[in-house]
Order: C-alpha cells, then sequence, then structure tokens
C-alpha cells in the first residue's frame, strides 16, 4: 500500500499548475466571463496531454488526471474538460484540442427544458443514458436558447427537448466512462474547495479590523479550519476513489467514486459560501473571487451525480449489505 | 499510488485471522461496565494472550519488544481487529499508545527495561496525569509542584480526568519543577508510582454515570529523580512526544469502530417497526446513513494517506487534528442519528430483539466527550489554522 504519489505525477500536476497560473490567471478572471475557452490555451491544454489522458489505456490514467483536474478545478478553467476528457476515447480530433465535446447525463424520465454547459463552443454533443453513450446532431434541434447560467465562466445554452443519438459506446465502457466522469467532476471539486480556501486565508492575513488582521479571531480560524477539513477529506476520498476507479480488483469503484463526488460537492459549495463569509462585505461583490468558486461549484454540483442522489445510493448500498449479512 | 495489499500483507492478516477467530470467543464476553477489577484482569488477561502470539506492541520497534510491523501491516492489524470484534485496547491504552512510545523515544534504558516488557505483557497498567482543574485547554499553566530533596521529587498538587486512574499502577505525571520559568519552560515529566504514600485517587462520576475518569490528589508524594523523564524542566518537549502520538494513528481504530457502529444502527432501524416497513424505510434516514458512511470512508482514506505519508517522510501527518476533530463530530452525530432512530426505545433503556437501546444511550453520552478529551474541537480548529494555514497566534 502506498498512498501517496510519486515523483513523476507530481511533476507533471507541478507542470500544469504552473500552465495554470501563466494561461489561467485568476486575477484575470473577469476577461473571461461569458467566453468560450479561447483555442490557444485549449490547444496548449491539449499539447499539455490533458484532454487525452483517458482515450487510451496507458501508464497515465485517472490517478493522474485526477491530480491534475485538481489544478484546474482550482484555477476554474473555462472550457468542457470533463466531456472532452472523457469522449476522446470515442471521438477523433479531441486529444489534440481540434474538436471539443460537451454532454450531459441524462435521466430518461427527465423531459424538461435543460441547460448545456458550453454548448456554443462544443463541436460534438453526447448524451449519456443509462448504459449508453450516444453522440447527437446539434443541427438537428431547435436553435437552443442562450441560458443565463449562474457561473459566469460556464456559459450554457438551454435546450427545450432531447433528440436520440448515434451510439458510440455501450455496456462496461460506459460504466467505466460513468465513474470516470464522476471522479473527475470531484477532482474539480477539490480544487474548487481548495481554491475558495486559498482566497480566504490569502484575505484572512491581509485585511485588519480593530487593529489586527482578522485572522488572528478565532471566529475567522474556525470557519478557515472547517474548511481546510473538508477539502481534505474530499480530497482523500477523491484519490482513493481515482485509483479504485483505475482499477477496479481493489474496491468497489461506483461506491468509492460516489463518496468522493459527495464529499467533494459538499466542499466546494460550503466552501463558496465560507469564502464569501470570510471576504465580509467584499466577498459579496463581483469583484472579490468567492462568487466565482461557489457559482463553479454549484454548476459541478449537477454534474454525475448531486450529493443527495449519492447519499441515498450509499444508504441504501449499506443497508442491503447489512441486511444480507 | 497503490491501495492493494502485498502478499506478506495478506499473510499476516491470514494468520492474524486465524488467531483471533479462535481466541476471541474464548476470552469471553466484558465485564459488566463499572466493575473496574474485572476490567483490568480481562483487559491484561487478552494483553498477555496478545503478547504469547506474538501481536503485542506491532507499532513498537522490535528492539524494545515490539513487532515492528510496517505501516501496512499496522493498519492491516486494526482491520482485522475491529472485525473480529476483539476486546478494545481500555486500561492498556495510555501504555501502550501513550507511555510506552514516550519511553521509547525519551526514557532512560533502566526505565526502558523495567516499564517496556511489563506494558506489553499486561503487567502494569498506565494513566495520565496532565489535566489539572485549572490546566485544561490551557495545559501548560498546570500547578502541581515538584521540590527537589536529593534524591527525591517531593510532589503536592491536584489532578484531574486521569482515565482509569483508579486501576493504574503508574502514572505519567506533569509537575512544575520552575515556578518562575515561562509555562512552557518549567515542567518536567516523571513516572508517578500510583500504590505510593500520597497518592490517592477519587474516582469522578461522569453524564454516562460511570467512573472512566479519576481526580489524584498529590500530597508529599517522593518520586525517585530516576523516575524522570527527559530532562528537568523539559518535560513540555516530552509531553509533545506523546500528544503527537495521540493526533496519529490512534484514530485508525476508531474509525474503523465508528463504522460498524453505523451498521449497528442500520441493523437497528431495520428491526425498529414504524408506521409503514421499518424505520430504515424512511429515505431521509437512508440518505443520513450514506452522508455518514461517505465522511467514515473519508477519514479513513484520510489516515491511510497520513500514514504512508509519516512512513516515507518520516514526519508525522500535519492532518491528524483534522481526522480529530472530523471524527469526534461524526461520532456524535452517529450517536445522536441513533437516538432519533431509536425515539422512546432511546430514552425507555429497553433492550429487545437485536437492539439494545441502553447501550445506544450509553454510547450517545460517550461520544460527547470526544470534541472535549485531548484537545477540544475548539482547540484543534485554532491548531489547523494557525500551524497549517498560518494564522497569526490569538493571545
Amino acid at each position: 500500500m502506498q498512498f501517496r504519489f510519486d515523483e513523476d505525477q507530481l511533476a507533471m500536476r507541478d507542470a500544469v499548475r504552473a500552465f495554470c497560473e501563466d494561461r489561467l490567471d485568476l486575477k484575470a478572471i473577469a476577461q473571461r466571463e461569458g467566453l468560450a475557452a479561447d483555442q490557444v490555451t485549449w490547444v496548449a491544454l491539449a499539447e499539455l496531454g490533458v484532454l487525452g489522458m483517458l482515450a487510451e489505456d496507458g501508464a497515465i490514467g485517472l490517478v493522474e488526471c485526477s491530480l491534475i483536474f485538481e489544478e484546474l478545478g482550482a484555477h476554474l478553467v473555462s472550457g468542457p474538460v470533463v466531456w472532452s476528457t472523457l469522449a476522446a476515447r470515442f471521438i477523433d480530433g479531441v486529444v489534440d484540442g481540434e474538436v471539443r465535446v460537451t454532454g450531459v447525463e441524462l435521466d430518461v424520465r427527465s423531459n424538461t427544458p435543460i441547460g448545456i454547459e458550453h454548448a456554443a463552443e462544443a463541436d460534438a454533443f453526447v448524451v449519456l443514458r443509462n448504459d449508453r453513450l450516444e453522440l447527437c446532431d446539434f443541427t438537428a434541434l431547435p436553435p437552443p436558447t442562450a441560458g443565463l447560467g449562474l457561473d459566469p465562466l460556464t456559459p450554457v445554452a438551454v435546450l427545450s427537448s432531447m433528440p436520440v443519438g448515434q451510439l458510440i459506446a455501450e455496456g462496461d465502457a460506459v460504466t467505466r466512462l460513468r465513474n470516470n466522469g464522476t471522479v473527475l467532476c470531484a477532482a474539480l471539486l477539490v480544487g474548487v474547495a481548495q481554491g475558495a480556501l486559498d482566497v480566504a486565508r490569502a484575505y484572512a492575513l491581509e485585511r485588519e479590523q480593530f487593529g489586527v488582521p482578522i485572522g488572528s479571531f478565532q471566529a475567522i480560524k474556525h470557519l478557515l479550519a472547517d474548511m481546510y477539513v473538508r477539502v481534505e477529506l474530499a480530497r482523500a476520498a477523491t484519490y482513493a476513489a481515482a485509483a479504485i476507479v483505475a482499477d477496479p480488483r481493489t474496491g468497489d469503484a461506483h461506491r468509492a467514486a460516489g463518496t468522493a463526488k459527495l464529499l467533494a460537492g459538499e466542499a466546494g459549495v460550503a466552501n463558496g459560501r465560507t469564502a464569501v463569509q470570510v471576504l465580509g462585505g467584499m466577498g459579496f461583490t463581483w469583484d472579490m473571487l468567492p462568487h466565482y468558486f461557489l457559482k463553479r461549484a454549484w454548476v459541478l454540483e449537477q454534474c454525475f451525480g448531486t450529493a443527495a442522489s449519492h447519499a441515498a445510493s450509499i444508504g441504501s448500498a449499506i443497508g442491503f449489505e447489512v441486511a444480507s449479512r | 499510488m497503490d491501495l492493494t495489499y502485498s502478499d506478506a500483507d495478506e499473510a499476516f492478516r491470514a494468520e492474524l485471522r486465524r488467531w483471533l477467530d479462535v481466541q476471541v470467543p474464548e476470552h469471553g464476553p466484558s465485564p459488566i461496565p463499572g466493575d473496574w477489577t474485572a476490567r483490568r484482569a480481562y483487559d491484561t488477561a487478552w494483553q498477555r494472550k496478545l503478547y504469547d502470539a506474538g501481536f503485542a506492541g506491532v507499532h513498537w520497534p522490535k528492539e524494545f519488544g515490539g513487532q515492528g510491523l510496517p505501516v501496512t501491516q499496522q493498519l492491516v492489524y486494526l482491520e482485522e481487529y475491529a472485525r473480529a470484534n476483539a476486546p478494545y485496547i481500555s486500561v492498556n491504552f495510555v501504555g501502550m499508545m501513550h507511555a510506552g512510545p514516550t519511553l521509547i523515544a525519551e526514557g532512560t534504558d533502566v526505565q526502558r527495561a523495567f516499564h517496556l516488557p511489563r506494558i506489553l505483557r499486561g503487567e502494569s497498567v498506565w494513566c495520565q496525569g496532565f489535566s489539572e482543574p485549572e490546566a485544561g485547554s490551557d495545559l501548560a499553566s498546570l500547578r502541581t509542584r515538584a521540590v527537589r530533596e536529593g534524591d527525591e521529587y517531593v510532589v503536592n498538587g491536584q489532578k484531574i480526568w486521569s482515565t482509569r486512574a483508579h486501576v493504574a499502577d503508574y502514572g505519567e505525571l506533569l509537575v512544575r519543577t520552575d515556578p518562575d520559568a515561562r509555562k512552557h519552560r518549567g515542567i518536567t515529566w516523571l513516572i508517578l508510582d500510583m500504590h505510593q504514600p500520597g497518592v490517592e485517587v477519587r474516582p469522578m462520576r461522569t453524564i454516562d454515570g460511570e467512573s472512566h475518569f479519576c481526580e489524584v490528589f498529590l500530597t508529599d508524594a517522593r518520586v525517585p529523580v530516576s523516575n524522570r523523564v527527559g530532562d528537568e524542566n523539559d518535560g513540555w518537549r516530552v509531553t509533545n512526544v506523546t500528544l503527537r502520538f495521540e493526533r496519529g494513528t490512534a484514530f485508525a481504530q476508531h474509525i474503523i469502530t465508528l463504522r460498524s457502529q453505523l451498521r449497528d444502527l442500520v441493523r437497528m432501524a431495520q428491526r425498529i417497526p414504524a408506521d409503514v416497513g421499518t424505520a430504515w424505510d424512511d429515505p431521509a434516514l437512508r440518505s443520513h446513513v450514506g452522508r455518514l458512511e461517505a465522511n467514515m470512508e473519508g477519514l479513513w482514506r484520510m489516515t491511510q494517506h497520513g500514514i504512508t505519508e509519516a512512513d516515507a517522510t518520516g514526519m508525522p501527518s500535519p492532518s491528524g487534528s483534522a481526522v480529530k476533530l472530523r471524527f469526534s463530530e461524526l461520532s456524535q452525530e452517529l450517536s445522536e442519528l441513533a437516538m432519533r432512530v431509536l425515539g422512546r426505545l432511546g430514552t425507555g433503556g429497553v433492550r429487545i430483539d437485536g437492539i439494545d437501546a441502553v447501550e445506544a444511550a450509553r454510547a450517545y453520552l460517550w461520544s460527547l466527550q470526544y470534541t472535549i478529551a485531548a484537545g477540544t474541537s475548539q482547540i484543534q480548529r485554532n491548531l489547523i489554522a494557525e500551524r497549517i494555514l498560518g494564522m497569526p497566534r490569538s493571545t
């Protein structure tokens, strides 16, 4: 047992971190509002190898990918990174950044208008229905109306109905895709939760009231400590889930992924909210960073199972486990 | 990143499991709560069996009589121990988890040679004499005074919250030897013989109606200088060796136990009739259980991560406070949920087929100490904010 990363993995993470600090600078975040990921950055991301990490089975896989998605989450990455990375296995041109893929998981029962993230910039659109992955034709749809999405960094289009697509994968491949997607969203959320903590921490050290930094007050310290606990808990669960989904012999992949997503979703939303609180009145303004983290957390919370749905599913599984013993 | 156990780990697991499967049932049921003499006999006899079978002190180095197992096998040990529902470490806790490791790190050869084998064999039971009525979270402000007279320290003062001191043979005693020094600098760590004159132990009754904790009154108690661990006035540093231990691997077993408690709760809910079906048919309860399970899984992974990280770097993981904090709160949330599921069964102290509401109520009340003992949750949050997140110290 080695629950830690090796030097190669950490070097890979550091390279992506440096890339993010350069290309996804949080200080210039307002310039990204309402926009698709710019093509230069998207191709650079592809050249770093990020979008192709799950395209084929090899030495690099979900564990490394999660470590890197955590960095992307902390820098509030633009563009459909999750679906492109997931679909790279099935659709040509994704790995080198020529084709962007967006998608949605769809419960068969839902037939209401639905907001699709990154639809306007996507070249391909996939739908995950139960154990089927379908490639859908945009052009056959009534034109989407631009959504007023919650997150200014995640453009949304609203589709009034969903087409039936062309089957591109099913069975085990789709089960794996779903678990991969769940873990990648968890990893992004861990990054979001960490990013919110970083912003709150920096502010608490700098902002003075009553002649001292507000970070010297226990009331603030305790908020920050809780943020730290949430993110560490979610991070450990996410790393474990990545390792288990990558090698399902080591555990229950579905359970591990759901656990990670639940904890990461709660950490993302709660840390976003707490960052607003630590920054006080400034945290309530558009000019400061907390709201971006909070809003991104809510977007990701809806993807690949909400905390509530994973809680229900894990709870029922424990019930069966106990009853059958 | 490798979450699998090696063949050697699995071989150890199989050997331990075979032994536990025979020995645990043979050792019989634990004594009734409150009978501390029986408790001591039961726990120390079990410790002796572990020792004879070569399973005592899995985390102690070999040169000091332990098994010196790699950390992964320590985890295997804890997993199997919990799986077999083997006797809780109980009266052996302070000796095995605190005093022993402290002597290994800081004791003299004579102290180690005398005490370590006795702890391992279950022949001596230890307690802790740290907290005082006026020194709780601010432990370093302790006032129990030790004055050197020749080859002895003469000790006067009062300790409190000494767990199981009424059945202990030795105590880890913190005393003030230099009242003029700054508070952290004037403290010395002594080995106290609990059976000597001048040591009076009074059990305290706590909210669960039991007496796990004691007050210890010290009146001209004489402690040989040879019982000092570390240098005079260097006791705070020695103490931190112990306290760090308390926040490290020690929670692994608690987390495993918590997960089995969660399953006990589900089992109970499946037997409690509701308007329709059983209490377990309530979707809100299932979701709550799911959330608790996810949190426990996260905590377990944090522990695994912290332990392998510490093993690789030789440094204790800084996340110990976070594990302690989250564990304590989860434990309370779980046992409070059990009280809610039990309803009037819980307040009524009912014991019916498969449901022990008396035990559940006891577990609930006991859980309230987790956020207080070994550093309150408020202190843990301060530690996280100051030591990990770098916030300025508050005065």
